[in-house]
């Protein structure tokens, strides 16, 4: 990443601070990083943005000795695909990690870090990087349901965690808003009617 | 109802830990005298790709965390700290950024030594007061610089905390008032350009901390009409183990009212975020009806002391983060050589 140009670096700002995917509305595939079509769905692709919940597993991981300009200082330093809860599998390093405790399915969540060396005169990049999953961890993140009235941001509490996927949990959560929104929508209509009514 | 309190809050300390003992072993001084001396076990150390943002950016996930409100009602986000990333380009739009905030708000970065981060917390009550916005972020978080060497090496650390600061009938604590006391007094300072700061060694004590954090809090009791004995919980702003002892003996507080708040024993100074750090862990385990006085202190020099009210939404409310304790027993050791690339002090490229 040391090497992007400023305004590259820019344009990813809302996806890398905060884990931000698309969503397929036609298939309900998760996406990250974003891609710009559905393979699934291809020219019936429905894309929103979607906050991922920032919890997942190792998947695979490698540690890098021999690291490229930039990322000198941090090495050795363990890079990982991280499988998130919703489904993407992401590239990250992991931090905070005893090497001889690594493994694959190892519980992670994400933090929020620099990225590479920028020296004393570049611009600082800043991105996600994922930790083990400490034992004092409450939940996390706070999630968004795209509706009528805006983006509406969810909580995944780690008690229910435990008891369910965060994946269901977040379905539950964002079926509760829609059918809020859509009781809100039809009463708004009703009142409309009502006033013509009166009128 | 009170007009203004904190509707959220989070803090955050690194991992990493460096024992006074083991600097002190390396510049061929009596590790034990020093720590004993300072009332000092042991520091926090950011990690190597940690700095002043990426800690207020935790504190401040925490503290939506612990609010639970939607991060677009932010109108204003204030960080303080003596460690800003940039010396032109402000740590707030990152924060922003990191937590969802709108576009629409009020930011900026703010110095004052030691007191940045209370300084954006009055900010942001005067804000909220005046209904220029509906809540206010105030973040003092530091990396603290400290020359090789030198006597401040032993205690600086890294940590912070946020404050989200409204006024929604379920805050957690209100404010009853808040007080400064400022002079020109050049106990410490660091010139533009340099790395490191300088300290007027003991002229830091009597005319520089002492005097502020005591008249600071003198004039808050005047202006509240309330005594030490009045307060369940006193919260000082701690460059060591020793001072906040002694100004709060000065002051009429025992040591069990302090207690919570001194986390500096075992975390070091962490700079703007002490004095919010250590009201963020007495807000971990105060209950509600109970009483804290806050007093920071910024070199150079001033202090501002604040009313904090405890609400009932406290109990409910701070479970949903990590507690401070939490930050504080998740900790690594390391040694001297490690703690100096931490510190950048030694360069690989």
């Amino acid at each position: 990443m040391s090497d992007q140009s400023v305004p590259m670096l820019w344009r990813r700002i809302k996806n890398v601070y905060n884990l931000v995917g698309r969503l397929c509305r036609t298939c309900g595939t998760k996406y990250f990083p974003p891609i710009p079509l559905c393979p699934k769905c291809r020219r019936k692709t429905d894309f929103t943005d979607y906050q991922l919940s920032g919890l997942g597993k190792i998947y695979s991981y490698t540690i890098i000795h021999d690291p490229p300009s930039g990322f000198k200082d941090l090495a050795p330093y363990v890079l990982a695909l991280v499988r998130l809860d919703e489904g993407p599998l992401v590239l990250s390093q992991i931090v905070e990690v005893d090497n001889d405790q690594l493994e694959i399915g190892m519980s992670v969540q994400v933090v929020f870090r620099r990225i590479g060396d920028a020296g004393r005169t570049g611009v600082l990049r800043y991105a996600y990087k994922f930790r083990p999953l400490p034992e004092y961890a409450t939940g996390h993140i706070i999630a968004s349901v795209e509706g009528e009235e805006g983006v509406m941001h969810l909580e995944v509490p780690m008690k229910e965690r435990k008891q369910r996927s965060v994946r269901k949990t977040l379905e539950a959560a964002g079926s509760r808003v829609r059918r809020r929104l859509r009781r809100k929508k039809k009463q708004e209509e009703e009142n409309q009617k009502e006033n013509k009514a009166s009128k | 109802m009170p007009e203004v309190g904190i509707l959220g809050y989070g803090g955050y300390i690194p991992k990493y830990r460096i024992r006074v003992e083991e600097i002190a072993r390396v510049w061929g001084k009596d590790g034990i005298a020093i720590s004993r001396g300072l009332s000092l076990e042991e520091k926090s150390v950011p990690g190597l790709d940690e700095d002043t943002t990426t800690i207020s950016v935790e504190a401040a996930r925490n503290a939506l965390k612990c609010a639970q409100i939607d991060s677009k009602r932010i109108g204003a986000i204030y960080v303080g700290s003596e460690s800003h990333v940039y010396a032109t380009k402000p740590t707030g739009t990152v924060v922003a950024e990191a937590i969802n905030a709108p576009n629409s708000i009020q930011c900026a970065d703010f110095s004052f030594a030691c007191k940045a981060g209370t300084a954006a917390m009055q900010v942001c009550i005067g804000l909220v007061k005046s209904h220029e916005v509906d809540i206010g972020l105030a973040i003092g978080s530091d990396t603290a610089q400290s020359k090789p060497g030198d006597a401040l090496e032993y205690a600086a650390a890294a940590g912070g905390a946020a404050f989200l600061i409204g006024s929604d009938d379920d805050m957690l604590a209100s404010f009853g008032g808040t007080f400064s006391y400022t002079s020109d007094t050049p106990d410490f300072w660091r010139r533009e350009g340099t790395d490191f700061p300088e300290h007027g060694s003991r002229f830091t004590g009597k005319p520089a901390y002492f005097r502020h954090v005591e008249q600071a809090a003198l004039g808050l009791f005047k202006k509240m009409n309330t005594k030490a004995d009045d307060y369940d919980w006193g919260v000082f702003h701690s460059p060591n183990g020793k001072f906040p002892r002694r100004v709060a003996k000065t002051l009429g507080f025992n040591d069990d009212k302090i207690k919570p708040s001194l986390i500096v024993d075992y975390v070091g100074n962490t700079y703007a975020g002490s004095s919010p750090l250590g009201l963020a862990a007495t807000l971990d385990i105060a209950k509600p009806g109970h009483k804290i006085l806050v007093v920071s202190y910024g070199s150079g020099a001033g202090s501002d002391a604040f009313h904090v009210e405890v609400m009932k939404s406290i109990t409910e409310k701070r479970k949903r983060k990590p507690m401070v304790q939490d930050y504080m027993d998740d900790k690594v050791y390391i040694d001297y050589a490690q703690y100096a690339k931490h510190r950048r002090t030694i360069k690989v490229e």
